[in-house]
């Protein structure tokens, strides 16, 4: 489903290269709840803009059932990116929009019928419970309202693939357990394969089936979680364990 | 003292629609000109959607120089392009020409900040959902910097109907010409306190009202 091979990344400045990225190997499959965990500057970030190229690699590949990502045209990769849908940590809705609107966003850029818009948007306000706000701006609402919103703005053009940027780091315990257990439910209902990065435990634990460990630009541990938890190789595992 | 009001009205409202009309007319050229401008700054800045380093420095530093000449002297080099553009150099209508070119730099400063403002993280998300360039700035950039654009569009309508005044000074007409012919030069007092008492109402009238629309259209605070 998803391939990246040998990607690198190296942010150029004047004061010398910083590489985030050093060698990369994945493959995520159709259905997967994937988890990258790792310490902060450990290139979590930039990982995951490398899946829908906001972050072009240095070198390496990036394939999305057997596209290539880097080989595409302006115009092609903005069509495969709305089968990509996007959360992130601090939401990023648009403040001057409301619910329904930033929820119709990526539909209205695809051109799609007035008339199917309005249907699609009922069903995301139902399956994400925010029926009741549909015409509320995103500043009236709670952190997992928000959330909520980000889910069902990414679902709106049925992508295939759900890319979840630190997901819950902005959100309470209680918060964060109710945005999981929405997302596992989407992944289960959808079968949409999810890719999330966290710097969170009990993220990992609590939806991913697999996981990956990332330090310092690099995949140090990948597995099965139940396999990696049980069995932790790496010191960054366990020092998140302990 | 009726026939006295009766006489200063007379005077200052030909003059008042002369400013209205020369302020209006330019704000929206200045705009014109301008947003584009303000616009490709930033989104040509490094790491933004459009990078281009050599554009944006050429727009940087056109904007720079043009704010850094003196109105009044920018009006005197403008006027012989106003007799190219609608055929005259004297009178309201041509003094348009020169006030939206003067304004403009100054338009696209204050939309440049206005756009700055926003988040990137707003538009990182319209990218990832596949929006494409002029998407992202008319459907996501230009809504929400609307409540900041608003109020920057009053600041920019008082600053030509100042710089108006000058244009007037030279041949513009308006209400500037009016306070500097009779006010000045024929010390009539009470048409020149007429007139700023007029400007000063004008001012008030467009700051209140872009502070009432910029509050409107502003969803980001809680009520």
């Amino acid at each position: 489903m998803i391939k990246i091979t040998d990607v690198k990344k190296v942010y150029k400045s004047k004061d010398g290269d910083v590489t985030a990225l050093k060698s990369i190997n994945l493959n995520i499959e159709q259905g997967d709840i994937y988890g990258i965990i790792g310490p902060s500057g450990a290139g979590k970030s930039t990982l995951i803009r490398i899946i829908n190229l906001l972050e072009e690699p240095s070198s390496g590949n990036v394939l999305i059932d057997g596209v290539d990502l880097t080989s595409l045209s302006k115009g092609e990769l903005r069509e495969e990116r709305k089968e990509i849908g996007m959360i992130f940590q601090n939401f990023n809705l648009m403040n001057n929009s409301t619910v329904s609107q930033n929820i119709a966003f990526p539909m209205e850029i695809s051109h799609i019928d007035k008339n199917v818009i309005k249907d699609r948007l009922d069903e995301l306000l139902d399956m994400v419970g925010l029926k009741d706000k549909e015409n509320v701006y995103p500043a009236k609402l709670s952190g997992g309202q928000k959330q909520r919103v980000g889910i069902a703005r990414a679902l709106a053009n049925k992508p295939k693939i759900l890319l979840c940027d630190e997901p819950t780091s902005a959100l309470d315990p209680v918060t964060t357990k109710s945005i999981l257990e929405l997302l596992k439910d989407i992944n289960e209902k959808l079968n949409i394969t999810i890719v999330l990065i966290t710097h969170q435990m009990e993220v990992i634990k609590t939806i991913c089936n697999k996981t990956a460990v990332i330090e310092n630009g690099l995949i140090v541990e990948e597995g099965l979680t139940q396999d990696i938890l049980a069995n932790p190789s790496s010191e960054t595992l366990k020092q998140f364990l302990s | 003292m009726d026939f006295e009001l009766a006489r200063i009205m007379s005077l200052i409202m030909p003059s008042l629609w002369e400013t209205v009309y020369m302020v209006t007319l330019s704000t929206i050229f200045s705009v014109i000109l301008g947003l584009p401008m303000g616009i490709i700054v930033v989104i040509s800045e490094k790491g933004h959607i459009w990078e281009h380093k050599g554009i944006n420095n050429i727009l940087s530093y056109l904007i720079n120089i043009f704010r850094s000449i003196p109105f009044i002297i920018l009006i005197i080099i403008l006027f012989p392009l106003a007799r190219i553009v609608v055929g005259t150099s004297i009178g309201s209508t041509a003094a348009i020409v020169p006030l939206s070119i003067a304004a403009s730099p100054f338009v696209a400063r204050i939309v440049e900040t206005s756009m700055k403002e926003i988040d990137y993280g707003i538009i990182e998300a319209a990218l990832a959902h596949g929006a494409s360039t002029i998407q992202i700035i008319t459907k996501v950039m230009i809504k929400e910097a609307m409540p900041s654009l608003i109020l920057g569009l009053s600041l920019t309508t008082i600053n030509i109907l100042g710089y108006s005044a000058m244009a007037g000074a030279i041949g513009g007409g308006g209400l500037g010409d009016l306070a500097i012919r009779y006010g000045y030069q024929r010390f009539q007092t009470d048409i020149l306190i007429a007139t700023v008492i007029i400007l000063i109402i004008v001012v008030e009238v467009i700051q209140r009202s872009g502070n009432l629309f910029a509050r409107l259209l502003d969803k980001r605070i809680k009520e």
